[in-house]
């Protein structure tokens, strides 16, 4: 598979200072539709969060969707990793996925899998030892707090335990980028706010973040967050750092 | 080649033609025949398994008899209790008595069933589905290459087929060896020379085998067809 692919030499982007995410003029539609997303032209970089909000219908899990690779512009071009993801060969994208943690909105768990193997999927994708995977797993298990569930199954999980268990599948492998539609519709304000600390604790890190939300007062927990606006499948850049974006956190070894 | 029937009759008296005489034709019969029932019952249970299947499969009603309707109403509550707590299950519901005595009203007649007829108690039982389709998306949007979800979804089906291939290989040798020993009491002359050879269970342990690997291709053409319509 990744003999066509492209060898990116691996650096950590943070480092280089490249975007994570570039795109150019980039439009979206679905078969003979009108376009749900129109014009957009960004950059994301690493170590940056960014809350996605507009109204329903805007385009927001569309655009989530041209971020985890789910689909390719119809036109525009978008740059990931240092890769045009646009035009890549659709052999080499599982590895540029690998690199994406995402919650869905509907968490998407496998049904027939415990709690443990929903968490450990990712690691496990990526090719990870069973006996390197298992402290990993049961850390965040014991971080979300279901250790105690860990051979649940997700019918027996009530929503807010099956949307800690979707993040934790998302950030358990470290992604460079984490992609979330809506991650604490489900659960308590203190619950909301823990996951948040975490996906802060991890763009600390360097992991890029974007969290598609209804919850514009979201915003005031993370510090230095950035808004995108989403109106009518157009981006509206309030806080005029998408263009401009301020200077990409730089970590010295 | 049919035209080889159309022998003149002069050619046609150079090696006798038996009428059902000798073992070949009735050996042909019985082979014809077990292979027409099989096929019949593959194709009656495919078609079962397309109108109702799915349903079918997923949803078994557990009936409890019991005198006593106390008792009954305690093992019902029981039962489901149990049953709830399995994973394998999606839903358990206990069918109320009012409509047990409802199904039963067209054949007993209506009024005729009171508190005191005992009437079993029903718990509907729907198993959680393993959807296969989602599965495979899931690992895909994770990463996971079409390879990765082609192998695991094989082995699956290769445990399946395996399992199912053992399982219709010894009910075979069963009958194979029953209707051997029949033959073998039957008076000689008419099947002499007729017997099942050792090499030929070799030949039939194969067939599961054989069985399996197509089951496998398939699943893997069936997973690598779906993942290639996603991006």
């Amino acid at each position: 598979m990744d003999s066509l692919c492209p060898v990116m030499p691996f650096v950590p982007f943070i480092a280089l200072m490249q975007s994570v995410v570039e795109f150019d003029n980039v439009g979206l539609r679905y078969g003979a539709g009108v376009e749900t997303l129109t014009d957009l032209s960004f950059t994301l970089y690493p170590g940056s969060f960014h809350f996605l909000t507009g109204a329903s219908g805007a385009g927001k899990t569309s655009l989530l969707k041209l971020l985890y690779l789910a689909h390719r512009p119809s036109r525009g071009a978008i740059r990931m990793f240092g890769h045009d993801a646009s035009t890549l060969p659709r052999d080499c994208l599982p590895g540029l996925r690998r690199r994406i943690g995402v919650v869905f909105q509907d968490f998407r768990l496998v049904p027939h899998l415990s709690t443990f193997d929903n968490i450990a999927l990712p690691l496990r994708i990526a090719g990870v030892q069973e006996k390197d995977l298992r402290g990993t797993v049961a850390e965040m298990l014991a971080w979300i707090g279901l250790t105690e569930r860990a051979d649940a199954r997700p019918a027996t999980l009530s929503g807010g335990e099956q949307q800690r268990v979707a993040i934790a599948r998302a950030v358990i492998g470290r992604p460079e980028m984490l992609v979330a539609d809506e991650p604490t519709g489900n659960v308590d304000p203190e619950m909301a706010r823990r996951l948040l600390q975490l996906f802060a604790s991890l763009n600390k890190l360097g992991t890029t973040v974007v969290v598609a939300t209804h919850d514009i007062h979201l915003l005031q927990e993370i510090e230095g967050a950035q808004m995108m606006r989403l109106d009518k499948g157009r981006l509206s850049d309030p806080t005029g750092s998408l263009r401009h974006p301020p200077r990409p956190l730089v970590l010295e070894n | 080649m049919l035209l080889d029937f159309a022998l003149p009759a002069h050619d046609r008296k150079l090696i006798p033609e038996g009428r059902l005489s000798g073992p070949m034709p009735w050996v042909i019969a019985i082979m014809l025949f077990l292979t027409l029932l099989v096929a019949a019952g593959g194709l009656t249970l495919a078609e079962a398994a397309r109108q109702g299947g799915q349903d079918f499969a997923r949803q078994v009603t557990v009936q409890i008899i019991e005198s006593d309707p106390a008792q009954r109403a305690a093992q019902r509550a029981a039962v489901t209790r149990t049953l709830r707590k399995l994973d394998s299950i999606a839903e358990v519901k206990p069918v109320p008595d009012a409509q047990v005595r409802a199904l039963l009203e067209p054949w007993l007649g209506t009024g005729v069933i009171d508190a005191d007829v005992p009437v079993p108690a029903l718990v509907d039982v729907r198993f959680a589905s393993v959807p296969t389709a989602e599965t495979i998306e899931i690992m895909h949007m994770m990463g996971g290459t079409d390879i990765q979800a082609a192998r695991l979804f094989q082995r699956r089906v290769a445990l399946d087929a395996l399992l199912g291939g053992i399982v219709g290989f010894i009910v075979a040798a069963f009958v194979i060896i029953t209707v051997g020993g029949r033959f073998a009491a039957v008076e000689p002359g008419l099947l002499s020379g007729a017997h099942f050879p050792y090499y030929g269970w070799a030949v039939l342990a194969l067939i599961p085998l054989a069985v399996m690997a197509l089951a496998m291709l398939m699943a893997r053409m069936t997973v690598i067809s779906a993942l290639k319509r996603m991006l």
